[in-house]
């Protein structure tokens, strides 16, 4: 019946939403393409008089730390009542880091808290070790769309980094060790 | 079958958490449908939990300071959700002085805008069947296929059924309070 590609993909959200599926507007959005406004405003005045569906866990956690001021994993870890020092001793265990290392996995961690990680270079097995801890996907929460003030800190972090470059090391870089290779995609994954 | 049935589950529940005093509970749940229709209105996802955030804490603030309702929750939420939403493409004062005048005009602003979120609102003056098409569609989202069925109509006359609702939706959008 709908022709016009709008109308249809408004179509598919209503059959979806209304059978309970929960579908993403984001993604519906997205097919829009340039008609993104258009369905979006459909899509927000059927939403008005639709029945009211419930709120998912990453959803509360995502605005909770809007609200907090804080990242989404610093929001999960206040939800589950852990502090740090047990999240770094967990992933210590799981990851069978040497004991040498837990200072520098202690701020690998507190980096990716802070989403100041690049999550495609953080390895599988730190996914999966976090998903255990916090028996949720922290990797749905990390590298989510940046608020300005957290981009602005990401970018004074880079202009350090270009600034520095030019001047000449006073040692030998140090070789990537597993901390590396687990949080920021230096290297092959260690081998347990 | 009217909107009030939709939406009795939701408006019983609520009342008993605004009872309990359960505040954040009651606006936590309502989290999925802000973020929902935020994002629908916003051009991307930081501005959708932004504007969401600010509906959040707009709602616990009230609720804080004791604010009593006589419309079910959901109106106010999505009521807020709209002064939100337009306020952040706005000029902030004027959205301010539109907030507050709101409030201050009578025992319960919210009532005002009560219709704006009744499916039966919308469907005013439609023919029963053409009625009937649009709640199994919009409640139940039924595809036209099964209206048919359920119904023992015609689908093109469901497929007319549904494109009349549709109009009537798009005639309602208000062009982002612009």
């Amino acid at each position: 019946m709908a022709h016009d590609p709008t109308d249809a993909l408004f179509d598919q959200f209503v059959t979806e939403y209304g059978q309970g599926r929960d579908p993403d507007v984001r993604d519906y959005l997205h097919r829009a393409g340039e008609k993104r406004a258009e369905l979006g405003s459909l899509i927000d005045a059927y939403l008005a008089i639709a029945p009211i569906a419930g709120t998912d866990e990453e959803t509360a956690i995502l605005v909770n730390a809007h609200i907090a001021g804080h990242s989404p994993v610093v929001e999960l870890r206040e939800r589950r009542a852990l502090d740090i020092g047990a999240v770094v001793q967990s992933l210590q265990d799981k990851l069978a880091i040497a004991p040498a290392l837990a200072k520098r996995l202690r701020e690998a961690y507190e980096d990716l808290e802070r989403d100041w990680l690049d999550p495609s270079g953080v390895h599988s097995s730190v996914w999966t070790a976090l998903r255990e801890v916090f028996a949720f996907d922290v990797e749905k929460l990390v590298g989510h769309e940046r608020p300005a003030m957290v981009q602005g800190a990401l970018l004074r972090r880079d202009e350090g980094a270009t600034l520095a470059a030019p001047t000449a090391p006073e040692h030998e870089p140090t070789p990537p060790d597993d901390i590396d290779r687990l949080f920021r995609g230096r290297g092959q994954a260690p081998t347990p | 079958m009217s909107s009030r049935g939709i939406h009795d589950v939701r408006d019983i529940a609520d009342a008993r958490l605004l009872e309990a005093g359960d505040h954040n509970d009651l606006v936590e749940s309502y989290y999925g449908h802000i973020v929902r229709r935020c994002r629908a209105r916003t051009r991307s996802e930081a501005e959708a939990l932004e504007v969401a955030a600010e509906v959040a804490i707009r709602l616990l603030e009230e609720l804080k300071r004791g604010r009593q309702y006589r419309v079910p929750y959901r109106v106010v939420v999505n009521k807020v959700i709209d002064w939100k939403s337009k306020e952040h493409y706005a000029p902030k004062p004027l959205k301010e002085v539109e907030l507050e005048e709101h409030e201050d005009s009578g025992p319960d602003p919210y009532s005002a805008f009560e219709s704006d979120y009744d499916l039966d609102v919308l469907l005013e003056g439609l023919p029963t069947r053409e009625h009937e098409v649009a709640v199994l569609r919009l409640r139940e989202g039924l595809e036209p296929e099964e209206i048919a069925e359920r119904l023992g109509a015609n689908r093109n006359a469901v497929d007319q059924a549904w494109h009349r609702v549709k109009q009537k939706l798009k005639e309602r959008i208000d062009p982002r309070g612009a």
